[in-house]
């Protein structure tokens, strides 16, 4: 299946809304699961707006406890039903591992190889919000290499509805759906005056690269998911006017990784930035350099930079936080460094 | 008076509104107060009103977007009072604060070792960009660092356009190695200029060549310096940081040269064209120049002083000797020795464990599938006929 490109006059926010809806419609198997799910709240951040209404029988308001929303999804999944639970917040996600590390990615190589675990949990990481130390982190870091789990980050240059009603309708494992707080208002973005967007990868999972140049070569590769692409779009969008060419790579599968597409921009620059909107240290810039290294050996400029927000507890003001958060202006000083 | 309307900030969180429509028609007279227009930001549309009374001239149509800020009409007591001056006024002043350069030029001409400075007082009234520096750089450009005297250089005093490349500055901050091509102006030498160009960390110094009408010409952007007198005062002068040797219509010249050049200390280089590829564990000294898309196997050892065409593939745990000269796509397969001192013509195929001579000269087509005693001519028999059509 290769997914339709975004259509601008639709926001993150409204596109999942409807991939929820989609996915409720095609299947009755679909069950959906959270707290606060149930209209008129429609959850935390409405992204499941309407569903109680449409479908009361499969829709299901849960206690404030992720292990067990993440349990019973399991059980579901495993007695042939296909759940999607909701995560209030991603900073909750500690509180669902077990089920997912020790239970849910086992089943199938523990009971037999043929034996489908069609759970899809969904979660917003990210801040910019103010929403303080627990509400604002991006922790998808310790998920990351789980072996049997797939993440998924759609950015605003997805179609994320699309993506994840694919998700629900097709993965027959366990899967990470991971948004981003600060995605959910932004229209879905198609390309525009400056950045040329395109998908470099078929499947519902494309990775989608934007370009703020027309003719000639990248003069740095930006590469990152979810939250952090409208912080790049902006960096990319300034930087047009500055004669410097620059590639966003935006890769949708974040876990684990195919670095090929990744690699055929970054062999076009020779230089490439990683961002994230998670701590320094052990993240997905890591991997995703490495990887990097070893598939383009020798053909690099510049070693592979990585970003990512500093390694603190997130502040509840909106200046400490954005002094703590990878912003537009980090990326913009490290570019110039690494053209220098 | 003329009064400027602009576009107003309503919605903070945008920077640009939306102009729907004009609710008075271009040139009828206003009052202070009157709906002129009306414009939509994401939230809401608002309409806009005239701040003073006069007769109301469009700027601009309706249905497009502009940054807050930008005039939308002017408002003047007079229809024949004269508004485009004072537009004008206003876009110059926006001018003056504008940036000189963009920061791509500023990169490029900081690589360059370009005083952008300079460039833009030269350029008064415009951005600079990647293309002005570019443009600065080339030869003859008026904005180029000033280099060392020619007149030091003999060979080159009649030809004063034709000085070194100036020491530039690579990618990473370090400099560029500049490396003097000696031999083929018109030939091996134009090659290897492109190939030096297409690097990341070399840039040619210039040519030297013996014609003496090549010299003061520029090849590939590349000065011609003169003859191979010259070269001992080129690099007294530091005008270039290593030199190979292009020309292999004589082998024994080009050996000669390279063993006088090392004894009067001057550094010798490879020049590798980065199509070449170049796999691990590979030895090579110096003075060998490789040109586009070679491949160079694992274990490979190639000594001093050797000229590769293009396409030639080095297979495996292959030795190639000294002051050899290899014609385009010649192959030697894994484990081939081959001498020194040697011709090959081109398209020459070398099968496993052979070992060729010093010394001997294969012809164009060869397949050897035998070795090959030193002092060797070996000639392929393709030109003989096979019958008339």
């Amino acid at each position: 299946m290769t997914q339709h490109a975004p259509e601008a006059s639709t926001t993150y926010l409204q596109s999942l809304n409807r991939g929820l809806h989609a996915a409720m419609a095609a299947d009755p198997r679909v069950h959906f699961a959270g707290e606060d799910v149930l209209d008129p709240y429609g959850g935390a951040f409405k992204v499941a707006a309407g569903l109680s209404k449409a479908y009361p029988d499969r829709v299901h308001t849960t206690p404030i406890s992720e292990c067990m929303i993440t349990g019973l999804a399991s059980g579901m999944a495993l007695r042939g039903l296909k759940p999607v639970i909701e995560i209030m917040f991603g900073d909750f996600m500690t509180l669902t591992f077990d089920q997912i590390l020790n239970h849910a990615v086992k089943f199938g190589t523990m009971y037999g190889s043929s034996l489908d675990v069609p759970m899809l949990i969904r979660t917003p990481m990210g801040g910019r919000r103010g929403y303080g130390p627990t509400h604002s982190q991006s922790i998808e870091k310790h998920f990351f290499g789980i072996p049997g789990l797939k993440i998924i980050s759609p950015s605003h240059v997805h179609n994320a509805g699309e993506m994840l009603a694919s998700a629900i309708a097709t993965e027959t494992q366990p899967i990470l759906f991971i948004e981003y707080k600060n995605l959910y208002p932004l229209a879905l973005v198609n390309g525009d005056d400056v950045l040329s967007v395109e998908s470099v990868t078929d499947g519902p999972y494309p990775t989608r690269i934007l370009r703020n140049f027309e003719a000639g070569e990248p003069d740095i590769v930006l590469i990152g998911y979810g939250g952090v692409a409208p912080v790049m779009l902006e960096v990319a969008e300034k930087l047009a006017e500055e004669e410097i060419n620059v590639s966003i790579v935006l890769p949708a599968v974040i876990s684990p990784l195919d670095v090929a597409p990744l690699a055929r921009e970054v062999t076009r620059a020779r230089r490439a930035i990683v961002v994230e909107e998670g701590t320094q240290g052990f993240d997905w810039g890591a991997e995703v350099a490495a990887r990097l290294h070893e598939t383009l050996f020798g053909k690099l400029d510049r070693p592979i930079r990585r970003l990512a927000s500093k390694p603190a507890i997130i502040p509840t003001s909106r200046d400490g936080e954005a002094a703590a958060l990878i912003g537009a202006a980090d990326i913009e000083a490290a570019v110039f460094e690494e053209l220098a | 008076m003329i009064h400027i309307v602009r576009m107003p900030g309503v919605n903070a969180n945008e920077d640009t509104a939306t102009l729907t429509r004009w609710t008075v028609a271009d040139g009828s007279s206003v009052q202070k107060g009157q709906y002129i227009c009306e414009i939509e930001t994401t939230k809401s549309a608002v309409e806009v009103e005239a701040e003073v009374d006069g007769f109301l001239v469009q700027l601009t149509p309706p249905g497009g977007a502009h940054r807050v800020g930008v005039p939308l009409a002017v408002i003047k007591q007079s229809l024949s009072d004269d508004h485009a001056a004072l537009l004008a006024g206003e876009a110059s002043a926006s001018q003056e604060t504008e940036r000189r350069w963009t920061k791509k030029a500023f990169i490029v001409a900081r690589r360059l070792g370009i005083d952008i400075e300079a460039l833009a007082k030269s350029k008064p009234g415009t951005t600079l960009t990647e293309a002005d520096v570019l443009a600065a750089q080339a030869p003859g450009a008026g904005t180029q660092p000033t280099q060392s005297s020619p007149s030091e250089v003999k060979a080159v005093a009649s030809a004063p356009a034709a000085t070194a490349a100036p020491r530039l500055i690579a990618a990473g901050g370090q400099h560029f190695e500049r490396v003097l091509l000696i031999g083929g102006a018109s030939g091996a030498g134009a090659l290897a200029v492109e190939a030096i160009m297409r690097t990341s960390h070399q840039r040619p110094a210039g040519i030297i060549d013996a014609n003496p009408q090549t010299h003061g010409q520029i090849i590939h952007g590349a000065p011609v310096l003169g003859d191979r007198t010259s070269i001992p005062a080129l690099w007294a002068n530091g005008q270039f940081d290593g030199a190979v040797i292009l020309f292999t219509d004589d082998i024994d010249d080009r050996a000669e040269l390279f063993s006088s050049l090392l004894g009067e200390g001057i550094r010798m280089t490879n020049v590798i064209d980065p199509s070449v590829q170049i796999r691990n564990d590979v030895r090579m000294g110096v003075g060998n120049a490789i040109m586009a898309n070679g491949f160079i196997a694992n274990g490979v050892e190639i000594g001093n002083n050797n000229f590769l065409a293009s396409h030639n593939v080095i297979e495996h745990h292959s030795k190639v000797g000294d002051h050899n000269a290899f014609g385009p796509r010649c192959t030697a397969s894994g484990k081939v020795m081959i001498g020194s001192y040697i011709r090959f013509g081109m398209h020459i195929g070398i099968e496993p464990y052979l070992s060729i001579g010093d010394r001997c000269i294969i012809a164009s087509g060869t397949i050897l599938t035998g070795s090959i005693a030193a002092n060797t001519i070996v000639k392929s028999r393709s030109t003989n006929e096979f019958r008339k059509r």
